[in-house]
């Protein structure tokens, strides 16, 4: 058995790729947080195969029962599992995360990048555009959209996602501005490429690693936004499970079973840990002046 | 100066007034009939035409919308669904929050500031460990969660601290008990930002030539940290603190609406479960502009600290 040599990888992509790797293996944090993302992931994406029980089924001769071999976690007050629903509310959680990412993403990365290559009045314009989006604070913004599009899962992710979007577009204008002075553009320009040729094939992979980072650091905002959301009655409807609807629920019972409330803010906490953690270690590896 | 400050008050201007479009749109496109809303369900047509006229429904979006911001310029914002002043109910609410948001940056600034610089200057060391792993925890615990345990722990379990509900400030001591819970809760967040952002600054500041020169000039340590180093690594913190007063004002609205606080926050959630048109208008319309407002005071503040703004302000 030879062993592959870094060097001797003759695409330089290819070797970046190596060293990236290298590195990011090189953070035993990051890597944990992969590892519970993907976790969290599967067990959200196979929840009727993994939970013990279905997200309502109720059980009511042990209603607000301690942890037993029959229900790891206890019961709720309508003696539903609290580890099913916790399983169940996974769905919720990761499905506002990344579907709220993704959707702020596509808006916002091509509307950043037009106004960043571009500048002049079409930057003008489109900065005070993101100016009057952040002058509603996150949550104002969550709420009002929740207020005026009713409340249900798929529209707190959009509204999460139209809350995410300022941000987005600040950075992808922000690094357009300093990519477009780089030689591959006047490159492209000699070779015939017109504008869109420009910014999505030449611009846009350059930004990929800053992007990435930051649709990791998203996620566990929307995450978080959600259950908020739901907390408050704008989001996740009951009996939908969801970790927001859970926390809710446990208010009532606070002085009976606090239990209730560990729980689902615990789920939030692992998963909102593990992508801030998981987007600090991708932006150390992508650093440039990280040199290990 | 004068053309810079002159700018930014027009840009924060001109963002104000498209705010103010945004926001009277996007209550007139929540579902329903206002005038059913405004009008307690009562669906008699007679009624319903009465107040389409009394609350200008029957007219023009245009027309609707220069008569609400005229009023609005005047401190009036319209009558909510219990026909009391919406001006005044916001008034009346918004000093107990921004209670809260000024005790909760206070103490978030009393606590990120020297951890930062602590973790800063000891790099590498356990305590630096300590500071950016408690930053990391802060940032992903979400505040009402924190507040729902500490009920648990301090009111419920204790007995130590109040549930819920507010107490004017003509009982000091009262009122700083059921402030403590909402004001350490609020600031867990804000601390830990503040905390990595003043260790970053304070890495770039401890890099620079400045600090260099000073330690070369044989200053003590202390000396170059704290009358150096921080000085300059405070002028980033400042605009961070001032862009944190937007997340500050969303954990306001979950933060009270936990503790039962009849603040600015609870307003707003109430407003929206309610759906009462006016109030929801009045309430973001003056969440927005106090933001505004206070980013713009941000700006000045960071052209006033940073030499180099001030400067460039001066040559022009």
């Amino acid at each position: 058995m030879s062993t592959v040599d870094a060097t001797a990888l003759t695409s330089p992509r290819a070797r970046r790729r190596v060293l990236l790797r290298k590195r990011f293996l090189r953070r035993p944090m990051a890597v944990g947080g992969l590892v519970v993302v993907v976790v969290l992931v599967v067990v959200a994406a196979l929840a009727p195969w993994v939970a013990p029980y279905g997200s309502g089924a109720t059980d009511f001769t042990s209603i607000l029962s301690h942890p037993s071999s029959k229900h790891l976690l206890g019961t709720d007050e309508l003696g539903r599992d609290e580890l099913s629903r916790l399983i169940w509310g996974a769905r919720a959680s990761m499905q506002a995360g990344f579907l709220a990412t993704v959707l702020a993403m596509i808006v916002a990365v091509p509307i950043g990048m037009v106004a960043g290559y571009y500048r002049g009045w079409v930057d003008t314009v489109i900065a005070r555009l993101t100016d009057v989006l952040l002058a509603f604070p996150f949550l104002i913004l969550a709420v009002g959209l929740a207020a005026i599009l009713g409340p249900s899962l798929k529209n707190a992710t959009l509204a999460l996602g139209i809350a995410s979007m300022p941000g987005l577009i600040r950075i992808a204008r922000g690094e357009t501005l300093s990519l477009r002075e780089e030689d591959f553009v006047p490159a492209a320009i000699a070779n015939g490429a017109n504008d869109a040729t420009i910014i999505f094939r030449h611009i846009l992979p350059n930004m990929t690693s800053t992007l990435l980072v930051q649709a990791t650091l998203t996620i566990p905002g929307a995450i978080i936004g959600e259950a908020v959301l739901s907390f408050l009655g704008l989001g996740v409807q009951p009996p939908t499970p969801s970790w927001g609807v859970m926390l809710q629920d446990a208010q009532s019972y606070l002085s009976q079973d606090s239990w209730l409330a560990v729980y689902p803010g615990l789920a939030i906490v692992i998963a909102s840990l593990s992508f801030n953690v998981l987007g600090d270690g991708l932006r150390d590896i992508f650093d440039p002046r990280t040199t290990r | 100066m004068g053309g810079f400050l002159l700018r930014k008050v027009g840009a924060a201007l001109v963002v104000l007034l498209l705010a103010s479009v945004l926001v009277f749109l996007g209550v007139r496109a929540i579902p329903g009939d206002p005038a059913i809303a405004l009008g307690a369900e009562n669906r008699d047509p007679a009624v319903l035409a009465a107040i389409r006229h009394k609350y200008l429904l029957d007219r023009p979006l245009p027309v609707q919308y220069a008569h609400w911001v005229w009023l609005a310029l005047h401190g009036d914002l319209g009558t909510d669904q219990r026909d009391l002043p919406v001006a005044h109910t916001i008034v009346t609410r918004l000093p107990i929050t921004l209670e809260l948001a000024i005790l909760s940056m206070l103490l978030a600034i009393a606590i990120g500031i020297p951890a930062g610089v602590i973790a800063a200057t000891r790099r590498g060391k356990p305590s630096d460990y300590a500071v950016t792993t408690s930053a990391l925890v802060g940032l992903s615990v979400p505040h009402f969660w924190l507040g729902l345990l500490f009920i648990v722990w301090f009111a419920v379990d204790l007995h130590w601290l109040p549930a819920s509900g507010y107490v004017t400030v003509h009982h000091p001591v009262a009122n700083l008990e059921h402030m403590l819970m909402p004001c350490v809760v609020l600031a867990t967040g804000l601390a830990a930002i503040l905390m990595r952002q003043m260790r970053s600054s304070m890495l770039t500041s401890l890099g620079a030539d400045y600090v260099r020169t000073a330690r070369a000039k044989g200053l003590s340590e202390r000396s170059v940290i704290w009358r150096h180093a921080l000085r300059n690594s405070l002028i980033t913190v400042t605009t961070v603190i001032g862009l944190q007063l937007g997340g500050l004002i969303s954990g306001v609205v979950v933060t009270e609406t936990i503790f039962g606080i009849a603040g600015f926050g609870e307003l707003t959630v109430e407003a929206v479960n309610q759906r009462d048109y006016t109030l929801i208008q009045g309430v973001v319309l003056v969440a927005a502009a106090g933001y505004v407002v206070v980013n713009l005071a941000v700006d000045i503040v960071y052209s006033l600290l940073n030499p180099r703004i001030r400067a460039a302000g001066a040559r022009s």
